[in-house]
Parts: structure tokens; C-alpha cells; sequence
């Protein structure tokens, strides 16, 4: 079994605006293994979501070679793209986005249904996070704190081997997100996941495995002293 | 810089809003001016056609009772201008009847119709001759008179007068009078029918326009009433456009106004400025719509001409400014906007996002059982209501009340439908159908005004359309009842019974005729009231396949034995059903037949019987003969030459009975064209607005499709989703709204013509149209879903 979930070397991708295209990526390098969780720290505007959906197949990059599980992403057509996120890549976004029209119950069930899961434990999963009596509400008749330990439940559900998330604990005060770090690292440590996390919590930083700086499009080890 | 560039900053941004706004009101205004101002030329024209082809009335005693002197008095102190008008005939056949009229009063009829019936040499005359009793007519007439002999008739001087109907004598009324117990008098009071645009006849007296044939104004009335009726529902679906378009800018400017305040704003002076805004665009909006609405009218008048021409003889269609009614439903539109967009910034502290929770379910539940309430009380008043006033407010709460319900129903079917998926259905593709249930329901929330908009524009297609088509099939009916045969002739002038059958004899002979309908007309009572008679041979072949609305078998050979056909008027007036008894009276003989048939017949409140000619008094009440030609190939037969070639037909009037039923049937295919233009035109104004609403509801709800692209499903098959979701609540909206078509139509034919003139349409349902509404319906659908082009964008996903 291979261990390495994300391969990426010399990745550029650019955005246009109007005439002008400006780099994003310029030559980004990454490997991230199968229970590995790594941090990627950087200003504002550096590139971190635009990493994420790279990693994902939501944009596809100017050049440069990306391996997700083993398969080069030029041989990835939409349809694949999309059959990884529905089963194997989950992404988790800073206030939750769960489906409004769907109570958090329903949410968790949808998530597991698209990979085609039967069973996906749910409740035991909303048990743990600390919000089984969430499950009937809807998303906006919950807190923010709420919201994103529902949808850490729905990308759990989905039973991923990659997880990438972009600042989880953004939209949560810090008493919250002192509360949802530990679970959410325990989850991803029970299930060996491999995880990219993109944050400015160094709280959140300082437990993962290994941590990133994104600066002037590409990754480096993050060094404390230098950006102190 | 003031809140003036502050508001004019969100529309630059979002100029589409502001076009869309602008698009909504003019094309409101645009179809409602342009239908009155339709109808209003119509109406005048209505009014024009009555006093030009039939400048005199006849005035009568709204109790039935003949008008004698005392009437006459009367009305000329009430200070109308009238004349008397006293017709003797004579028992002789061939003998002319004598008209007396009063040269002095006579005068008044002539200020009103120079040029028509009697000169003004005639009248100066007979003026000139009071000293000795004359009789003026032609000289045929002159000298059959001269050989029959009256009792005293040698004293009148006999002045031959070219241009004087023939089979008439014109004298003064007390030449008449005199003569009078030698035949049968009829006294007539004629009025001019502009004297009553002057003055109003007393209470106890009615005009009535002496003419047994086409009698259109009824028919012409209800037409254009129903078509105001459609006029003033597309300005309620604007209204309800208008305001969701407004409503929906405003949330978007919601957290700008909000800074406002924040600012130092006062909330007061934000409110006013933004009612001055609404004030704004709804007078730009409507001025404009009502301008293009006369440039709409211009170019369907031809074809509106010509339907009018051809249905009911109306000619002009004179350009008019818009009438004060136009500018009334404008300002309806203008107070409805304003008014309701008061309501929503009175709202606009409190926070209205709308939200698809639970907490609305339950005020969806509640409005739900309101809606239905509302309705089943406005259809209990509807159904028991006589008066149009309450008839249209019954109809307008049934339709508040289903257009509220529509959306509602189709939240509770969604409802179902996400309950069904979620509890019976397995497999990837079930998650997706149930999410698909759950977003349709939220699109159903937040469109809920757009929806009700289409439900009402998809209703007023159906039901104008049943109103059309009944007219139709009503029109087409009643020209087949009474164009049977290939000619129609009348006399003009009275026949009594034995010149008739001379008539009928002549006309037998006459070449390539192959068979003559005698109909005779006239008045008899029944339980003492009026009745029109009319008589005709039941064995003739020109009577095979009349059309009736219920016949008992054999229905000509019944009535030759012992029956009566009776029009429906009269069977729903006197709860008459096949098989009952009637009792009436012709002249002087009553008469006791059995209802064998029921014939429809529009346009003419008055109640009518038919009877076998062979059980006609000759001393019929306003006894008049006309008579139906079939001929053998009336294409090559020269009729129009008759009067001409045979001098006992001269004065007398033919048709072509063929062409005028072509004409009429041509006439009903531009109005069909028309009211397609129309109804096209309100499908486009609710789809416009349902397109508009949507680009912006679904930015809103963009979030969640890109959600659903992250979570794996691809791009393409959203794509395919969003335009199936938008198709199949319009698809879906299209059957719910198909019942209220149904229900409009049957309002209008059925409660609102009895209320407003006394008579019904029959319904008329065509599922071929509701077919083509409903895929119009999916097509509007899937045209508001393709206009979203990529329902994912990355970018929703960005956190605030």
C-alpha cells in the first residue's frame, strides 16, 4: 500500500485579472503521507485555498506535476476528480458549509451517501463531537461552533483517507476552538488520516506533524525565529 | 455626496435589477393600457355603430304593458325628445300598411338621423297637407290602396312619393288612427338613441331596439368586459412581480442601508428616500408602458377591427388618448408598489433572510390552512354571491387565496417527495435526489411572490382562453341556429299569414332554390310576461341538425305533435326542463305545449319560444315574416340580382349566409391571434420576472451547488440539476395553476356574464391548450435554469 497520499512538484498556477495574470503558485513542492497531518501557515492572499482546491481538483494547475493516491492528475478526467471528493478527499472549510435545506442529520447521511455508504454512524459520531442534540436542526439554528463539529461529523461520515481543511477553527472563539482542536485531531489520528490544514491558529499549527509557510508561491518549513 | 448617489451606486452595480424593474413595469403597464385602450375603442366604437345604424329606439313599458298616449305625455314632459309611431295593417293580402307619424314631434328624430328613414320633404309634407288627411307612398302601393276601398278611405289625398319603403303609406298620425278599427294598430313611441346620452328615460320605461335579427351588444359587452377583466389581472400579476423584484433589491442592499444608520442616518429619512425611489420607478416604469401600450393597441386595432367588424358590425376604431380608466389602473400599480414596499421597509429592522428551517415550515402550515380557509369561504360567497361587486371580490379572494396556496402545495409535494427519498429510496443517487427535493422547496420559499405571479399569469391564459373559446363555439353555434341555409331574406316590411305563403310559393320557384324556411316572429305572454315567438316548419330540411343544449329523440316531429322548443334563458328563468309543460298566450290564443328542446341562445337576455308555424295566430303580435333560402349551388347562382329582376322582392333584403359565417369564423381566427399576442405577452411578463428573480435567488442559493461540486458531484451534472429543479417547479406550478385557469374561465362565463348581462357561456375545456401552457410553463423553467450557466463558483466558498 502506498503511504503517499499527495505528491506535487514545481506547481504554478495563475489567476487572470482582466489583461494582467498573476502568479499564484510559483513552483510549489509537496508530499504528504497517510497519517501524516501537516499546518500550511502564510499571509492573507499567498495562495493557501487556491493550494487546497488544487489538491482537490477544483482548479487544475498551469503546469507542474501533482500524484493524488498514486494517479498523475493529467490522467484525471471531471468525473474522476469528482469521484475522489464524493469518496476519498474530504475538505472542510472555516464556517462549516453544510447544506441549509438539510438538518445536520441529514447532512451527515447525505455526505455518506454520495461515497455510498449505508452505514456511517451518524449519531456516535454527533455523540462525540459533543452535539447529538444538534441533529434535527437545521444549519442556521446553530452556533458556529456547533456548525463546524457538524461538519467535521459529515466529512468523518464520508470515511476519507485525505482531509483538507481550510482554517477550521476560523469562524470559532477560542474557548470553542480550544475544545473542537483536540477532537479534531483525535479523529484524524484514530482514522490514519493523511491531513493538510490550512490556518493561522498556531494552536492548531503547533499539533500537527509537520508545519508549512506558503510565501511568494511556494512551501518552506515554517521557522518560528525567522517569521518571529 | 448624498443618499441619492448611494442608491444609484447599487444599481450601477446591479444594473440588471434596475432594468428588470423598469422591463416588469413597463410591460404591466404596457398590456394593461394597451388592452383598454383596445376596449375603450371598441366601446366607443360600440357606441357610434348603435347611434349611427340605429339612431331610434323604441320605448316601452318595462312591464310589458302596450304604450298608449298617457306614455307619450309622459315622456315628453320628462322633457325627451320622442315621437309617435302608429303602424295599421290590414287583414288584405298585398294591402300596405299605413304608418302615421306626428310631423311636428318628428322633427326631433330628424335633428338625430338626416338621411335615414323619413325625409325631411316628407315630413314638410305631410305638414303642409293637415288641413286634408294625405297618404303619401309609392305608386304601386297608392293604387293597390285605391282598389281595395277602405271604409272611408276615398277621403285622403294620395301623393306619390319616390324613395318610400314599399308596402307602406306614411300619413299623419290621426290619418292612421282613424283607420285604426279597420286593421290591427300597433303604437310605437320612437326615441333617438343619442337623446338618452341627454337625459334618462322615468323609471318604468326601457329602450329597445326594434330588430328581429343580430342584436350584438350584449355579446360585444361581455367580450370587451372579459378582456378588461384579463387587463386588470396582468396588472395584479405586475404588482406581484414588481414587489418581489423590490423586495429582493432591497435585501441586497440591506447591509448598506444598515451602515447607513449606523452612520447617522435617520432610519425616517431612509425610508423616505427610498419610497421616493420606488415613486420613481414605478412612474418611469408605468409612463413608459402606458406609451408603448397605445403603440401595442395601434398595431393589434386592425385586427381587433376586424374582429369586431366581423362578429358584431362594428366599423371604427378611432384613435383615442388614454383613458381615465388607464391611468387609474396605473396608479393602482404605482399605490400597490409603493404601498407594499412601505410594509417592507417598515420590516426592515427586523432581519428577513429568508431561511429554510423548521420555523417556517411551521408558518408555511399555518399560512397554508389560512389560504384554504380564505377560499373555501370566497367560493361558499362566489357560488351564492348575485351581485358582480361581490362576485369579483369572492373571485379576487380565490385567487389571493390560491395563488398563496399554490407554492405552499408545492412545498407540501416537495415535502413528500424529500420524505420519500430519504425513507425508501437506497443507492448514490438517492442523497442527491432528496437534497434536490429539499432545494426545490427553498427555491419554492424564496420565489414564492414570482411563483404566484406565473401561477396567476398561467390561470388568466387558461381561463381567457376557455372565455375565447366559448365565445367561439357560442358564436358559432348561434350562426349555425341562425345562418342554416345559403340565404336569408326579409321583406322588408310585415307579411300577414297568406302573403307569407305567397312568398313562400314565389320564392320556391325562383331559379336553383331548393328549399325556404318561413320564420315567423313575434311577441306572445307567458305567466304574464313577454315572450318572443318565433315560428317556423318543422319538417323543412333547413332545420336538420340544429344544435340544441338538450333535446328529447326526434325533437322536429315532437314539435310538429305537441311540443315547444324554448331557449335556455327562458328554461333558467322559469325552471323549465325537458318534458314540463308551458302555458302561453299568442294574440288572443293560449296554448299548452311540452318542452321537447332547449336551445342556447347568447346575447339575447329574452326569453324565446318556438312553435310550428301551422299553430301561428295570424293576429300574432308584431307578426314579422323572414324567410331562409337553401339553394342548389349558390356559387353560381346571381341573387344579388333578384330585387332587381323581380320587382315583389324589391325592398327587400338578402344574405349570404355562407359568407357572412366565413366572415365570422375568419373574424374569431384574429381574435384567437390576439388573445394569443396577449396571453403570450403576460407568460413572457411573469417569465421575465421569474428569470430575473431567479439569476438572483440563485446567486444566493450558489453556495450550495458549489458545496455539492467540493463534496463530488460533478459540474455537468449540477448543471443538468439546476435547470431540472427550475423545470420542474415551473413544470409542477403549471399543473397546480391548470385548476384556476379552469376555475377563472368558469368564473368568468359562468358568474360574471349572468351577473353583468344576464346570460352564461357555456365552459369549454381544451386540454390541448393546458398541454401547450404547461410545456410553455417547463420551457419558461428551463430557460430561467440555463441563464445560471455555471451554477459553481469557487468564490461563494470564500470565507466573509
Amino acid at each position: 500500500m502506498n503511504d503517499v497520499l499527495i505528491q506535487a512538484r514545481d506547481l504554478c498556477m495563475s489567476y487572470r485579472t482582466g489583461r494582467e495574470r498573476i502568479g499564484v503558485l510559483r513552483g510549489l513542492s509537496l508530499e504528504l503521507r497517510r497519517g501524516e497531518a501537516v499546518a500550511v501557515i502564510g499571509p492573507s492572499g499567498s495562495g493557501k485555498s487556491t493550494l487546497l482546491n488544487l489538491l482537490n481538483g477544483l482548479l487544475r494547475p498551469d503546469s507542474g506535476q501533482l500524484r493524488v493516491f498514486g494517479r498523475e492528475q493529467a490522467e484525471l478526467g471531471e468525473g474522476d476528480w469528482a469521484a475522489l471528493r464524493r469518496t476519498r478527499i474530504a475538505t472542510l472549510f472555516q464556517d462549516g458549509n453544510l447544506i441549509p435545506t438539510l438538518t445536520v442529520a441529514r447532512n451527515i447521511a447525505f455526505r455518506a451517501g454520495l461515497a455510498g455508504l449505508e452505514q456511517h454512524g451518524g449519531q456516535a459520531l454527533l455523540e462525540r463531537l459533543d452535539i447529538a442534540d444538534t441533529a434535527q436542526r437545521y444549519p442556521d439554528q446553530i452556533s458556529g461552533g456547533q456548525r463546524q463539529r457538524a461538519a467535521l461529523a459529515c466529512a468523518f461520515a464520508m470515511q476519507p483517507e485525505l482531509m483538507l481543511a481550510d482554517e477550521p477553527t476560523g469562524s470559532l472563539d477560542q474557548t470553542t476552538a480550544q475544545r473542537a482542536i483536540p477532537l479534531f485531531f483525535d479523529a484524524i489520528r484514530e482514522r490514519a488520516l493523511g491531513a493538510l490544514i490550512v490556518t493561522h491558529n498556531p494552536e492548531l499549527a503547533r499539533r500537527c506533524d509537520r508545519i508549512l509557510e506558503l510565501r511568494q508561491g511556494a512551501l518552506s518549513p515554517w521557522d518560528s525565529a525567522v517569521s518571529s | 455626496m448624498g443618499l441619492g448617489s448611494v442608491f444609484l451606486s447599487h444599481y450601477r452595480r446591479h444594473p440588471g435589477q434596475l432594468a428588470g424593474l423598469l422591463l416588469i413595469l413597463i410591460c404591466a403597464a404596457m398590456l394593461w393600457s394597451g388592452v383598454r385602450s383596445l376596449t375603450g375603442r371598441a366601446e366607443h366604437a360600440v357606441e357610434q355603430s348603435r347611434a349611427a345604424l340605429e339612431p331610434r329606439l323604441s320605448v316601452v313599458r318595462v312591464d310589458g304593458r302596450p304604450v298608449d298616449v298617457a306614455d307619450f305625455a309622459r315622456l315628453r314632459r320628462a322633457g325627451l325628445c320622442v315621437s309617435p309611431r302608429l303602424q295599421v295593417s290590414f287583414p288584405l293580402a298585398d294591402t300596405p300598411d299605413v304608418v302615421g307619424i306626428d310631423p311636428f314631434t318628428a322633427g326631433c328624430l330628424r335633428q338625430y338621423s338626416v338621411g335615414t328613414g323619413v325625409g325631411i320633404s316628407v315630413v314638410d309634407e305631410l305638414l303642409a297637407g293637415l288641413d286634408r288627411p294625405t297618404l303619401l307612398g309609392a305608386a304601386a302601393d297608392l293604387a293597390r290602396w285605391q282598389q281595395l276601398s277602405l271604409p272611408g278611405s276615398g277621403d285622403y289625398r294620395l301623393d306619390a312619393v319616390e324613395g318610400l319603403p314599399s308596402g307602406l303609406l306614411l300619413s299623419d298620425i290621426s290619418v292612421a288612427a282613424g283607420l285604426a278599427s279597420v286593421g290591427r294598430a300597433t303604437l310605437e313611441i320612437l326615441l333617438p338613441a343619442a337623446e338618452l346620452d341627454r337625459l334618462p328615460l322615468p323609471e318604468g320605461y326601457k329602450a329597445r331596439i326594434e330588430d328581429y335579427g343580430v342584436e350584438p351588444d350584449p355579446l360585444v359587452e361581455a367580450f370587451l368586459f372579459n378582456l378588461n377583466a384579463l387587463g386588470a389581472l396582468a396588472l395584479l400579476v405586475a404588482a406581484l412581480l414588481v414587489r418581489s423584484v423590490y423586495r429582493f433589491a432591497l435585501e441586497q442592499r440591506r447591509r448598506t442601508l444598515e451602515i447607513l444608520v449606523r452612520l447617522g442616518v435617520r432610519p425616517a429619512r431612509l425610508r423616505l428616500a427610498l419610497v421616493a425611489e420606488v415613486l420613481l420607478l414605478a412612474l418611469a416604469g408605468a409612463s413608459l408602458g402606458v406609451l408603448f401600450g397605445e403603440w401595442l393597441a395601434a398595431a393589434m386595432a386592425d385586427g381587433f377591427r376586424g374582429t369586431l367588424s366581423g362578429l358584431f358590425g362594428m366599423d371604427t376604431l378611432a384613435q383615442r388618448p388614454p383613458a381615465a380608466a388607464t391611468w387609474l389602473g396605473v396608479l393602482l400599480i404605482l399605490a400597490l408598489v409603493v404601498g407594499w414596499a412601505c410594509v417592507d421597509l417598515l420590516l426592515l429592522r427586523r432581519s428577513a433572510q429568508p431561511a429554510a428551517t423548521q420555523m417556517g415550515e411551521r408558518r408555511w402550515r399555518a399560512a397554508l390552512i389560512a389560504m384554504l380557509f380564505l377560499m373555501l369561504a370566497s367560493l361558499a360567497v362566489l357560488l351564492a354571491a348575485e351581485k358582480l361587486w361581490l362576485i369579483f371580490l369572492a373571485t379576487a379572494g380565490c385567487l389571493v387565496g390560491a395563488g398563496l396556496l399554490l407554492p405552499a402545495l408545492l412545498n407540501l409535494l416537495l415535502a413528500r417527495a424529500e420524505r420519500r427519498c430519504r425513507d425508501q429510496l437506497s443507492g448514490s443517487g438517492a442523497p442527491l435526489l432528496e437534497w434536490s427535493c429539499a432545494e426545490m422547496r427553498a427555491l419554492c420559499r424564496l420565489q414564492q411572490l414570482p411563483l404566484t405571479a406565473l401561477a396567476f399569469a398561467i390561470a388568466a391564459v387558461i381561463g381567457v382562453q376557455a372565455m375565447v373559446a366559448g365565445f367561439e363555439a357560442t358564436f358559432a353555434r348561434w350562426l349555425d341556429q341562425r345562418l342554416r341555409g345559403d340565404l336569408y331574406l326579409d321583406p322588408g316590411r310585415p307579411l300577414v299569414e297568406s302573403a307569407a305563403d305567397e312568398w313562400g310559393g314565389r320564392l320556391q320557384a325562383l331559379p336553383g332554390v331548393t328549399a325556404v324556411l318561413p320564420m315567423v316572429r313575434g311577441r306572445g305572454l307567458l305567466g304574464g310576461l313577454p315572450v318572443d315567438v318565433m315560428a317556423l316548419d318543422p319538417a323543412s330540411p333547413l332545420v336538420r341538425g340544429w344544435p340544441f343544449l338538450a333535446a328529447a329523440p326526434d325533437p322536429w316531429p315532437a314539435l310538429a305533435a305537441r311540443g315547444v322548443l324554448i331557449n335556455e334563458q327562458l328554461a333558467r328563468r322559469q325552471s323549465l326542463a325537458l318534458g314540463d309543460q308551458v302555458r302561453f298566450r299568442l294574440g288572443t290564443e293560449p296554448q299548452a305545449r311540452e318542452v321537447i328542446g332547449i336551445y342556447a341562445d347568447y346575447g339575447r337576455p329574452e326569453g324565446e319560444l318556438i312553435v310550428p308555424v301551422a299553430t301561428l295566430p295570424d293576429a300574432l303580435p308584431g307578426r314579422y315574416t323572414t324567410f331562409v333560402l337553401g339553394l342548389n349551388g349558390a356559387g353560381g347562382i346571381d341573387w344579388q340580382d333578384w330585387p332587381e329582376q323581380y320587382p315583389w322582392l324589391a325592398g327587400s333584403r338578402l344574405r349570404d349566409q355562407a359568407g357572412l359565417k366565413r366572415a365570422a369564423n375568419a373574424a374569431f381566427a384574429r381574435t384567437f391571434q390576439m388573445t394569443r399576442l396577449l396571453n403570450g405577452l403576460t407568460l413572457a411578463l411573469a417569465g421575465t420576472a421569474l428569470a430575473l428573480m431567479g439569476l438572483v435567488i440563485f446567486r444566493i442559493r450558489q453556495r450550495s451547488y458549489t458545496l455539492l461540486h467540493v463534496y463530488g458531484v460533478p459540474r455537468r451534472r449540477l448543471r443538468r440539476r439546476l435547470i431540472a429543479h427550475s423545470m420542474l417547479i415551473t413544470g409542477l406550478l403549471g399543473l397546480l395553476a391548470t385548476p384556476l385557469g379552469i376555475f377563472l374561465g368558469w368564473v368568468l362565463v359562468a358568474r360574471v356574464n349572468p351577473a353583468a348581462f344576464g346570460w352564461a357561456l357555456p365552459l369549454q375545456l381544451y386540454p390541448g391548450f393546458w398541454l401547450q401552457v404547461w410545456l410553455a410553463c417547463l420551457l419558461i423553467g428551463g430557460f430561467v435554469g440555463a441563464l445560471m450557466r455555471d451554477p459553481v463558483r469557487l468564490e461563494t466558498l470564500k470565507n466573509e
